[in-house]
Order: C-alpha cells, then structure tokens, then sequence
C-alpha cells in the first residue's frame, strides 16, 4: 500500500478508535451536546444584542455575521477535535522523553504528533456552527453554488493554515522546552469570531498575516455572503503552502535538538 | 474567626509563592482572561464608534475580570475526583479554605501579570475613569469577587455527582458572560432583557463593578447595587452549605 494512503488509513482508524472510546459514554454525549449548543446560542446572543445597537458590524450585516460565527465555529471543532488533543500534551512529552516513541514509529512524526489522537465529541461543534451557517444563509437569499464552493474550499485552506500554525506553535518546544505558546493560540484564536475589519492597525495587520485568524473566518465567509476573486483564493492557498512549508522545516530543525531518551 | 483568618493569610501567601514558580501556566491563564474584556472593548468600539462610555466600561471590566476569575473546578473538583478531598476533610480548618486562600493567591497574580497590557490598553483607549467612582466600585469589586467564588464553588460542588462538573462549571462561565456584562453594558441589553438580566446574580459577579467605576449609575443606583449583591452572597452562601452537606455526605473516595 502506498505511503498516503497507509496514512490515510492510520489517521481513520485514529478517528475511530478514539470515536469508540468517547461514545461507550452516551451521558457525556448527551451532555457535551447540550453544552456545546448552549456555548453556541450564548454566542449568537451576544451577536443579536450587538445588532440591536447598530445595523452592520464592521461593514457587515446581521446575517453576514452569523454566516461569519458559523464558519469560526466550523474551524474551532474541526481544530478541536484532530488538532488540539494530540498537541496539547506535547511540551509535556518534549520535555518528559515522551516524544520517543513517536520518533521510532515508521509514520512522519509531525503528523503522528499533531493528528495522532482525537476528540470526536468536539465536532459536534462544528455541527452546529454548520447549522448556523445555513441559517444565517437562509436569511441572505439564494446563495450561488459557486460561492458555497469557494467557501468549502477556503475552509479546508484555513484548517490547513490553522494546523500548520498549531503545529509550528508547538515546535516551539523543541527550541525551548519550557515553552508552551499552545495555550496564546488557543487564546488568540477566540479574535476570529468576529470580522477582522473591526479591529484597528497594528491589530488588524497582526490578525491578518502574523496569526491570521482572518483567514480561518472572515475570508471563507467573505466568500459566502459577498463572493471573492480568484486572487484572493490564491493568496490564501500560498499561505498555507507557506504555513506548511514553514512548519515542515521548523519542525525538522526542532527535531535536530532534540535529545530526549526516556518514556 | 481570627484564627480562621490567620489561617487563610498564611495560606494565601503559600500559593502566591508556590505559583511565582508556574509563570508559564500564570500567563496563560491571565492571556486567557484577557480576551472576552479585550474582545467586547473592540466589537462595541466597532458598534458605536466615539462613545467613550463604551471603553471606560471595559477598561474597568478589565481589571474587574482579573480580581473575580474563579478556577474552582481545578482547585476543588479535581480533589474530590481523584481522592485529595480526603485529606483537606481531616484538617481542623473548614475545606473551603485552601480553594479560597488559592483563589485570592491566583487574583492578586492575574493583576499583576495583567497589569502592563491593561495600561496600555488604557493609553490607546484614552480611558477617563474618575477617581470618586473607581473607589465607589471597590466594595462592589469585592462583593462580585465573594460572589463569583461562591458560584463557582457551587457548581464545581458537581464534581459530588457526576464526572462533568467541568462542563457544569462551563455553563456557569457561560452564563456570567452572556448575562454579567461581558458580551455587552447591561445598559445596552434591549430593556425585556434587561428587566430579566438585573434579576439574575450574573451582572453583579462582573458587570456591577464595572459600571460603577465607569460612572454609569447615580449614588442611590449604586446603593441599591452593593445591597443586591449582599443579598445574592447570602443566597449563594446558603446554596454552598446545603450543597457541602449533601455532597461530603456520599463522598466515598480513598487515598488522595
């Protein structure tokens, strides 16, 4: 079997497996679901008392803002759910030895580190976010399909640029053992919820191209609700070519230093 | 009582100390905190662009949010989850003082770690908070610190019936955020709302302080405001003892 496909195979069965464990607990699904959709609600309240103040957001109305929401929320859980729980633990394992037995398996360890164990549970949030998206597109009109395309597509770039850069922010680790940044990610993550127009310079500059959280909400919706040129679908497909690219060599060379030899 | 007390100062110092030593975690969890404040002070700057009100609010729910956070399902909940809860009911002092004395510990740490991005912010906002104000919210500031311990304290209690009190406490943050006065001024809530927010406990664990400070109520509102929440400390300290008597009592852990 070839290489991607023996990953690709891996990787379902990581998703399984973990699936399995989750849902042997059906209370806790019952339950995550009923926070998740509250969580959920809570912030599509806190955008409905925005818009009893003022009709548009940022140059955004009411609808293109809940369009908006969706799609962060979309990203957050798929983030969530095959991203975050493997590399949460990683600057513990960098600093443990516990990176050892991922080096020694035959599988490219930055993928086996980031994507090798998952929280299901957590894409019941991108459910909803789904869910909130079609109803936020229900109150916009008709929506070509050409545009519901370029807004899949620029979704899946974001999940790429979003686990290029989680990545890279864990890596950090392997420079400085002591350092988690995982944590300012996460944190820094939450300033996608809403356009990145309505932030000023130096801010908006930082959101845009130092951890462009524009690009995991504000652009695929854009393309939603307002349709993109082609340049700007581009722009985003070279970012995370670049994202990839950056993270494969920081990872590498972060790989070179380290020395760890227990488990 | 003053024993009570010595016992939480000694206490308290002790966690300030032994959390000097996890700067990395301090950090995250004050950035952590930042970020609804921070959050709400640029939507609503977006929204309403020039309205000054808008920034002192939040530069003042700022500081309020680092003096309230409450991180009772780390500190408690986990005791009681994995065993260490046995030991804290064998001491002769009551078992909610080692989370208290860690919560004011890890309140007077988020200031300070806060302390330079909060001045900042206050410098590009061009904050205006007046003097007379600022010290009229200090004895709210301290009510909403009581009170938001309380319900955290409450809800991480959970933890004495099911394995989800971190989603239980979850719901609870959710709720201070969307009815306290982080998503908006309870002043801007459209008035049905606003009549069922200022009924609830949430606007006076965060939002109260906040708007005394940024001088949004007159000296008979704020009277009003320091007796509600004197009235919601009762209630919550109630709820707190019924909940720690019928939770210890089928509390069944070894070890710890």
């Amino acid at each position: 079997m070839s290489g991607p496909r023996r990953l690709i195979r891996l990787l379902t069965m990581v998703f399984s497996l973990s699936l399995r464990q989750q849902l042997a607990f059906r209370a806790d699904l019952v339950f995550e679901g009923l926070v998740t959709l509250f969580s959920v609600t809570a912030g599509l309240g806190a955008v409905g008392v925005i818009f009893t103040r003022t009709g548009t957001l940022g140059g955004w109305g009411p609808w293109q803002v809940v369009v908006l929401y969706g799609t962060f929320q979309v990203t957050t859980g798929l983030l969530q759910t095959f991203v975050e729980p493997g590399l949460q633990a990683f600057p513990s394992q960098v600093r443990s030895g516990g990176l050892d037995p991922i080096l020694l398996r035959p599988v490219p360890s930055i993928l086996l580190a980031s994507l090798g164990l998952n929280a299901p549970l957590n894409l019941l949030e991108s459910v909803a976010g789904l869910g909130v998206v079609v109803w936020g597109l229900r109150h916009l009109g008709p929506t070509p399909p050409d545009r519901a395309a370029e807004w899949g597509l620029l979704l899946a770039l974001a999940v790429i640029i979003a686990w290029a850069l989680r990545t890279l922010v864990a890596a950090a680790s392997l420079f400085g053992p002591s350092t988690n940044l995982g944590a300012m990610f996460v944190s820094g993550w939450q300033f996608g919820r809403y356009p990145v127009s309505i932030y000023h310079q130096p801010v908006r500059a930082l959101l845009t191209y130092v951890l462009p959280v524009a690009m995991l909400s504000t652009v695929p919706s854009l393309a939603l609700t307002r349709g993109v040129d082609g340049a700007l679908i581009a722009l985003a497909g070279g970012a995370a070519l670049v994202a990839i690219t950056t993270t494969n060599l920081v990872w590498t060379a972060g790989l070179r230093r380290y020395t760890g030899a227990t488990g | 009582m003053s024993r009570i007390l010595r016992l939480l100062v000694a206490n308290a110092r002790m966690r300030l100390l032994q959390w000097m030593g996890w700067r990395g975690m301090l950090l995250w969890l004050t950035v952590n905190q930042l970020v609804t404040p921070l959050l709400g002070l640029a939507v609503w700057s977006a929204a309403l662009p020039g309205q000054a009100a808008v920034s002192d609010y939040y530069m003042a729910l700022l500081v309020v949010q680092m003096l309230t956070v409450s991180y009772e399902y780390h500190t408690f909940a986990n005791g009681i989850y994995d065993g260490g809860l046995a030991g804290g009911l064998l001491r002769p002092q009551p078992v909610i003082l080692n989370p208290l004395a860690e919560n004011v510990a890890l309140r007077v740490w988020h200031l300070v770690v806060a302390s330079p991005l909060i001045v900042v912010t206050a410098l590009l906002v061009h904050v205006r908070l007046e003097y007379g104000w600022a010290l009229l919210a200090v004895p709210s500031l301290l009510l909403a610190g009581a009170l938001r311990f309380l319900l955290t304290y409450l809800l991480a209690m959970a933890a004495f019936w099911t394995q989800r009190a971190a989603g239980v406490v979850a719901v609870g943050e959710t709720l201070i955020f969307l009815a306290g006065g982080g998503a908006a001024p309870i002043a801007l809530y459209p008035p049905s709302f606003r009549t069922l927010i200022e009924a609830l406990p949430f606007p006076a664990m965060l939002g109260v302080p906040a708007e005394i400070a940024a001088g949004a109520m007159d000296s008979g509102q704020v009277i009003t405001a320091y007796l509600l929440q004197m009235g919601w400390i009762v209630i919550l300290v109630a709820c707190v003892a019924l909940a720690w008597r019928a939770g210890v009592a089928r509390y069944t852990a070894v070890g710890g």
